[in-house]
């Protein structure tokens, strides 16, 4: 009797247990079928709903600040350097002779980019992070007066017009160029540049200026991208021309030679619309430098050897006397010395069929290369002192700056600003980042596609089991830590699978980056906030009317009339604040003719504004055109409904994300 | 004795009027009598030249045109965007340089930067630096791709379209829209746009004339006050029509033009003049644009120019035959014509532009050049049709 | 712990310390080979190279004819060693005895008895070592005087440690005399001539990865002495090799090289002086190379020569002394034991038993050459063929070509194929002799037909990538899909 009782009591207590499980499971598959829609979501966890907050994140943290150094100015007198020191919110002056930091400010907003009147008396900041430009007295180092302009700024130039004293300042998040005048300090013009202008240089006569746009742009997804050199009067802002540089991205650095009436943009030369099937003989990209003259010829010329590569060229000078040319290949620690008179003589005698051939040449360049110098780790911007005597070079990721005899092409020492960093995993993970050694001859790194983490504006055809297949968007790493999986087909789980041996076997084509390394790199990456696409001066701001009625268009969950909308196809499931993305697969009816599969992860939307262009394929040149021109019976959200203004609304509001 | 001749008063004004045509002169003060120049209060043409297919231009058919801070004289036509460069030669610009549609509907300068913005049956484009960056309903936010008109106002430019007006704010680079759903419009679909000191003001076809002011935000609609697109019956007391073909402002006036006459609305006085055809001066009832330049307004008809303040009128036109007439209205006086040596490519005009010292002219049949001084030599000779 | 223990476990390490000593610093080992010893009959290419007596020693400083330690002891002959990156270890090939086939061996360079790598059962010679130890060498030996006209043609094989060989070439050609870039690759010899049967065999410079893939000509494929041997990369990225203008006993060769940064137009002496009778050149530390150079014995005096090692610096005008020299023998192949940085690795894309690979070229009539007869017409079709042995060629079949002139195909994998263009009539616009293989599951991309060399391609969208592969067999197309026009 008592086995009985014990029977049944176990019996009833595993019977209501395993209801308990059965109705448990059954309860969370329907719980999670009506939160998105879909019947057969299969095992997710609730994180991916039930996401937990952005302040947790790796990005929302601190984290240590280095000594990075970036743009730098040079005194006319040529004894004093001043570093731009973003990360850590200052500016540096060193005595050139000694070698030391003799002072150092506080400028808030990140300083990038600097420039010095002709007296050396102004110094002019351009700070990234705040969207302004500071002027400081060089004396006492104080702040004289400040201005806003476009987004994230990354260089100023000072020129001297006939009608007056101007600042040209490339604002690279907002694709616009701030003309200033100096007394007062105004915005007299914003020009549309390119896309992100970089660099500014100003003409020997400062009758122009020169502005590198870094990023190129296609008019369609298969059509042969181009940056630009955009070409300004300093006295109006009026754009005199804007030279196309196809298949140039990455165009960090331009620099005058107004001795040969040159003006040089480095670049990569990317092939991004070439199946990846190997790497060597420049297949992915290769660098080189852009030669445009006044008549308008542009001609490319290779920087890279056969087996060799330069990878992430960007700081790029010119001495005075027009006879050399200087290139900082962040990649490669090395700075190329370009001798101007053989290069001149080269590009005299070509022909025609032979100056459009020769960025492919890869063959080229030992003709008018007349050194490399060896650098420290990411060098990035150079200066060159006015005597052309000695030359900068910001290595950016050991804190220091190289200083260089132009004579000898030897060092003479370094400017140390910090200790570079290497107890901090993130900055470690940040060279593995930058660094080239990791692809087949050192030909790109992760940031010739992935500048400052973020995307490059192209679309690549990865190397998969067929050939021509596999055409994708390249995705901003900016703000991904929690968002995994990763890869528009979500196959890989963690950055460390992303980044691992499938990728050291379809596009770098060496061995896969060690554990340590790679465990450094996804550190790195998860540490990438994200982009910023609005104004500084409205962050933290509450939302137009305009933006708010496209935030509650996102939300909506039903149609105008009232209708509701199927919660599968409202905007909020897929896109899940606070990542702005449910982290799983679906279609969107974007299937191409050559895509194996439709079904795509769901990226996440935050700085989606900068990110264009957009789908799996990059085929949607802007926001607008997910709906207006790539959108199929409602499967991309139910926006029939919508009338061109609620679109222009969501669009407003989906650049605030 | 025999009877010394005498001047009749027809004589003396004829005379007068002969005189005051001669070509007002900067040096040549000794050509017109300063009470003979003064006596005209407008701007008169003294010649014309005319410019066509056969000098470049890429269609016969020009919709507008705009001359340029830098002197550069563009055309939009039925087959292209089209500029006459300082040597005199016309430059054409299609599709295959990266404009979005061949057929160019209008023209504004930004005068911030230079720029010129581009409207076309396809888009807005913005040319800037040699280059096209078209803008269209697909990708980006433009109401819709029929751009009638651009206008760049304090850093924004504005597109009239069907759809609406197309704000596009340069520095922000975002869009807002008005359309009946949101602004005091009859109908989304807007001709043209006029900036004023403080206020815009938006023609609406089929919605007469809106004042829109940018920091209220508030919208005021004139409307034509009987209703009635062929009757007057109440004259001079609003537009003359809801039908608006275009509206233009200067100098405190506001100008809308309508397939059924046109309008004049001073905006410190509140007043409002209009005209018809036969019963006014105005050419014709038919106004496809009208342009205004200080207080006068040049109207381009279905059969010539007409051109006035308001009081005194000009109206220039040409017959089957290609002579020209200018038939002038003085305040109070009878209409005297007198026959041109030259006249305008077509009396069909499309559109205007003017200042001080010239006026062009887009016809349905080439370009006319309106000369008031004394022609300086031209690079191109051009001839008549 | 018991004292008995702790002297057993010191002499246990004391004994494991030595049997495998680092070398001295400053070590050289090398190949001396009997001064005046003919080769064996029906000898092979080695036998010829390494008569029966010749060994593999280690060379520690000062450099003496008495402090020379031989490695290869119990070999009959051995020769062409070839040290690891970490400096330790001693490669080469020997043969135990003299009907046995040579075979790679190794050793330690402290010593201890020379271990068997291979057991190929043609033989195996001219080892290299690529990144995690992989061993790369060529099998079969081929006969004497057949080095170029092989009948069964050397391959090149991989076998990482404790693992069997893997073939990594496929050519009609013989692969010989590798050597291991930094950046991963392969480097070795073949010929690369034309095939049209009227020009001399020509040996040229080509590489692979280390999965075989990616064959590419790498220099000397236009021009020059016909005979290449025992490329080596040197410190300042420049590729020395020996040339000479025929093979077989007796020639007399020199040093050469080409710049990496561009190997089709650099290819220049290697030395300022003249340097006729170079056996060997190998890399140092720095900017010097180790060259065993034949000279007169007895500084001139005599008729005898026989080879020494010389210590040449970057810019030498002239030989200068020998480092070592002995009567007795020729000194060849002298290489420094030091550990270097390993090369790069390469992670394979190969997938084992896939049949077929897959071939895009971006424009068939993208050519450096005019084609056949200065025919200027466009290709309108790739016709493929196989090597498939003793000189027999079969038809694959043949694809149609995009307007673009771009073309995509599938292809037997690991078979020697050759490809011809041919215009709308059926001519041959230009060919490509049976130089080419797919490796399993590889993806393979070309500019053009007879493309420039180390020229990259351009940025177009190749119209052969929207659509599918043809697919040619040994037996025949099965799919053979439209051509496409814009």
């Amino acid at each position: 009797m008592k086995l009985e009782r014990i029977i049944l009591v176990a019996s009833s207590l595993a019977l209501a247990g395993a209801g308990a499980t059965v109705g448990g499971f059954s309860g969370l598959r329907y719980h999670e079928r009506l939160r998105s829609g879909l019947p057969n979501l299969g095992m997710v966890s609730c994180v991916h709903c039930h996401q937990r907050g952005l302040d947790t994140l790796p990005w929302a943290k601190p984290r240590p600040h280095h000594d990075a150094p970036d743009g730098m100015a040079v005194s006319p007198d040529g004894k004093t350097l001043f570093i731009a020191l973003n990360d850590r919110d200052e500016v540096a002056e060193a005595d050139v002779a000694s070698l030391s930091v003799t002072r150092r400010v506080k400028v808030p907003g990140g300083p990038f980019g600097l420039a010095l009147d002709a007296t050396g008396r102004r110094l002019f900041v351009a700070c990234r992070n705040q969207d302004r430009v500071a002027v400081i007295d060089t004396r006492d180092l104080k702040e004289l007066a400040a201005i806003s302009v476009g987004i994230r700024p990354t260089d100023v130039a000072y020129c001297l017009t006939p009608a007056g004293e101007r600042l040209i300042v490339p604002n690279s998040g907002s694709n616009d160029i701030s003309v200033l005048s100096v007394s007062p300090l105004l915005e007299l013009t914003r020009s549309a540049g390119g896309r992100e202008p970089y660099a500014v240089a100003v003409s020997a006569d400062g009758g122009r200026v020169y502005i590198a746009n870094r990023m190129a742009i296609h008019d369609q997804v298969l059509s042969q991208p181009a940056s630009e050199l955009t070409v300004l009067d300093p006295s109006n802002g009026h754009v005199l021309n804007r030279v196309e540089l196809h298949s140039a991205h990455l165009a960090e650095g331009v620099a005058e030679v107004p001795a040969r009436g040159w003006v040089l943009n480095s670049m990569v030369r990317v092939r991004n619309l070439v199946p990846i099937t190997q790497v060597k003989d420049g297949w992915v990209m290769s660098t080189g430098v852009a030669i445009s003259k006044r008549d308008g010829e542009v001609t490319q010329v290779p920087l890279d050897e056969a087996n060799a590569y330069f990878s992430d060229p960007s700081g790029i000078v010119a001495s005075p006397d027009g006879k050399r040319a200087y290139v900082a290949s962040g990649g490669a620690d090395v700075v190329t010395v370009l001798d101007l008179d053989r290069l001149g003589a080269w590009l005299a005698h070509a022909g025609e069929a032979e100056r459009s051939d020769a960025i492919e040449n890869m063959a080229l360049s030992y003709q008018y290369v007349s050194a490399r110098i060896p650098t420290g780790c990411n060098p990035q911007h150079l200066a060159l002192s006015p005597d052309g005597s000695r030359l900068f070079v910001a290595e950016r990721l050991d804190d220091r700056v190289l200083v260089v005899d132009t004579a000898s092409l030897k060092p003479v020492g370094r400017i140390v600003l910090g200790d570079g960093g290497l107890a901090d995993p993130i900055r470690l993970g940040e060279r593995v980042f930058t660094r080239a050694r990791y692809t087949f001859q050192g030909q790109f790194s992760c940031r010739s596609c992935h500048p400052d983490g973020h995307v490059d504006g192209l679309s690549y055809d990865f190397d998969g089991a067929g050939v021509g297949d596999n055409l994708l968007a390249n995705r901003s790493l900016c703000g991904v830590a929690g968002t995994e999986p990763f890869k528009w087909n979500g196959k890989n789980p963690t950055l460390q699978y992303q980044d691992g041996p499938r990728f050291a076997r379809v596009l770098m084509r060496t061995d896969e980056i060690p554990q340590p390394q790679l465990d450094e790199l996804a550190t790195f990456i998860k540490h990438l906030p994200p982009t910023r696409t609005i104004p500084w001066s409205r962050v933290g701001q509450p939302l137009t009317p305009a933006e708010e009625r496209g935030r509650k268009l996102f939300f909506a969950t039903q149609r105008t009339d009232g209708t509701p909308i199927p919660v599968g196809r409202q905007c909020q499931t897929c896109h899940r604040p606070p990542l702005f993305t449910d982290r799983l697969l679906t279609s969107v009816g974007t299937q191409g003719a050559q895509d194996t599969s439709g079904v795509f992860d769901t990226p996440h939307l935050i700085g989606v504004g900068a990110m264009a262009p957009y789908l799996h394929d990059g085929r949607a040149k802007t926001l607008e055109e997910i709906w207006t021109v790539y959108q199929k019976d409602d499967l991309h959200g139910v926006s029939s409904y919508w009338s061109k203004q609620q679109l222009n609304d969501l669009v407003e509001y989906l650049k605030t994300i | 004795m025999k009877p010394q001749p005498t001047l009749s008063v027809r004589a003396i004004a004829r005379t007068i009027l002969v005189l005051s045509l001669l070509p007002a002169a900067g040096a040549s003060a000794q050509t017109a009598p300063h009470e003979e120049k003064a006596a005209f209060p407008l701007p008169l043409v003294t010649r014309f030249e005319n410019f066509g297919e056969k000098d470049g231009i890429p269609s016969h058919k020009i919709h507008f045109v705009l001359k340029t801070r830098d002197g550069k004289v563009w055309l939009g036509t039925n087959n292209g965007l089209c500029v006459r460069q300082p040597d005199g030669k016309f430059r054409r610009f299609g599709p295959e340089d990266g404009l979005s549609h061949q057929v160019v509907l209008g023209m504004a300068e930004d005068p911030a930067t230079g720029d010129l913005w581009v409207a076309t049956m396809q888009g807005l484009n913005r040319f800037s630096g040699g280059k096209f960056t078209n803008f269209t309903q697909t990708n980006s936010g433009l109401p819709n791709n029929v751009v009638f008109a651009v206008t760049v106002i304090d850093g924004a430019v504005w597109a009239a379209t069907p759809a609406g007006a197309g704000i596009y704010r340069i520095k922000t680079k975002t869009w807002t829209m008005y359309d009946q759903t949101n602004a005091d419009f009859e109908e989304p679909w807007i001709y043209a746009v006029a900036p004023a000191e403080k206020v815009i003001y938006i023609g609406v076809w089929a919605g007469g004339v809106v004042e829109f002011d940018p920091k209220t935000g508030l919208f005021k609609a004139f409307r034509d006050p009987d209703s009635d697109t062929q009757l007057q019956v109440a004259c001079n007391s609003g537009p003359i029509s809801d039908i608006t073909s275009w509206v233009a402002y200067d100098a405190g006036i506001v100008w809308q033009s309508t397939y059924f006459g046109l309008a004049r609305y001073d905006t410190k006085e509140a007043t409002w003049q209009t005209w018809v055809q036969d019963k006014t001066p105005l050419v014709s009832k038919f106004v496809n644009t009208v342009y205004a330049h200080g207080r006068v307004a040049w109207v381009a008809t279905d059969r010539g120019v007409s051109e006035t303040d308001g009081t005194n009128w000009v109206n220039y036109t040409v017959d089957e035959k290609g002579q020209g007439f200018a038939k002038t209205y003085l305040n109070g006086k009878a209409p005297e014509t007198r026959t041109m040596t030259t006249a305008l490519s077509n009396g069909f005009v499309m559109a205007i532009w003017a200042d001080d010292h010239e006026a062009w002219f887009a016809t349905s049949n080439g370009l006319s050049h309106g000369i008031f001084a004394e022609p300086t030599p031209s690079p191109t000779v051009a001839s008549n049709p | 712990m018991s004292s008995h223990t702790c002297i057993l476990l010191g002499a246990a390490a004391l004994l494991l310390a030595g049997c495998h000593p680092d070398a001295p610093e400053g070590s050289l080992v090398l190949t001396q080979t009997p001064v005046g010893i003919p080769p064996p009959p029906s000898a092979t290419v080695l036998d010829v190279r390494y008569p029966p007596g010749s060994r593999v020693v280690l060379l520690v400083p000062p450099f003496r004819a008495d402090t020379v330690r031989e490695l290869s002891h119990g070999l009959v002959a051995a020769g062409d060693p070839c040290v690891s990156w970490d400096g330790r270890w001693v490669y080469f090939a020997g043969k135990g005895t003299d009907e046995a086939a040579w075979q790679i061996y190794r050793v330690n360079v402290g010593g201890g008895q020379p271990e068997l790598v291979t057991r190929m059962p043609g033989g195996a010679m001219d080892p290299s070592i690529a990144a995690h130890g992989e061993l790369v060498f060529s099998s079969p030996v081929p006969k004497a005087g057949r080095l170029s006209t092989p009948s069964e043609p050397a391959a090149l094989y991989g076998q990482m440690p404790g693992h069997e060989p893997s073939r990594l070439t496929f050519g009609t050609e013989s692969a010989v005399d590798s050597t291991v870039l930094r950046d991963g690759r392969v480097l070795f010899v073949t010929s690369g001539a034309r095939g049209d049967g009227r020009s001399p065999r020509h040996l040229s410079l080509f590489t692979i990865n280390n999965d075989g893939t990616e064959v590419t000509a790498y220099a000397c494929v236009d021009g020059g002495e016909d005979i290449v041997r025992r490329p080596r990369e040197l410190g300042d990225g420049r590729i020395a090799f020996l040339a000479s203008r025929s093979e077989g006993p007796g020639t007399v060769g020199w040093a050469e090289f080409v710049r990496s940064s561009a190997p089709f137009a650099t290819r220049s002496s290697l030395f300022a002086f003249h340097g006729a009778g170079c056996r060997s050149v190998e890399p140092m530390s720095g900017e010097d190379v180790l060259a065993c150079i034949e000279t007169s014995a007895g500084g001139g005096r005599s008729m005898m020569r026989n080879a020494k090692v010389f210590r040449v610096g970057a810019d030498a005008a002239a030989i200068g002394a020998p480092i070592f020299d002995d009567p007795q023998w020729n000194s060849i192949e002298a290489t420094p034991v030091a550990a270097r940085a390993e090369p790069n690795g390469h992670t394979s894309a190969v997938m084992p038993g896939a049949p077929y690979g897959t071939l895009l070229c971006l424009n068939v009539n993208d050519g450096s050459e005019p084609a056949a007869d200065g025919n200027p017409a466009p290709a309108a079709e790739l016709r493929v063929f196989a090597s498939v042995g003793s000189g027999v060629r079969r038809t694959l079949g043949t694809v149609p070509v995009d307007s673009d002139g771009s073309v995509i195909v599938q292809l037997p994998a690991d078979v020697p194929l050759g490809l011809d263009t041919l215009d709308a009539q059926g001519h041959v616009l230009r060919h490509q002799p049976a130089l080419l293989w797919l490796r399993p599951g590889e993806n393979r991309a070309c500019i053009g037909c007879h493309e420039q060399r180390n020229h990259a391609p351009r940025n177009i969208r190749p119209l052969a990538t929207m659509h599918g592969p043809a697919h040619l067999t040994l037996n025949g197309p099965t799919t053979v899909p439209h051509a496409t026009t814009p």
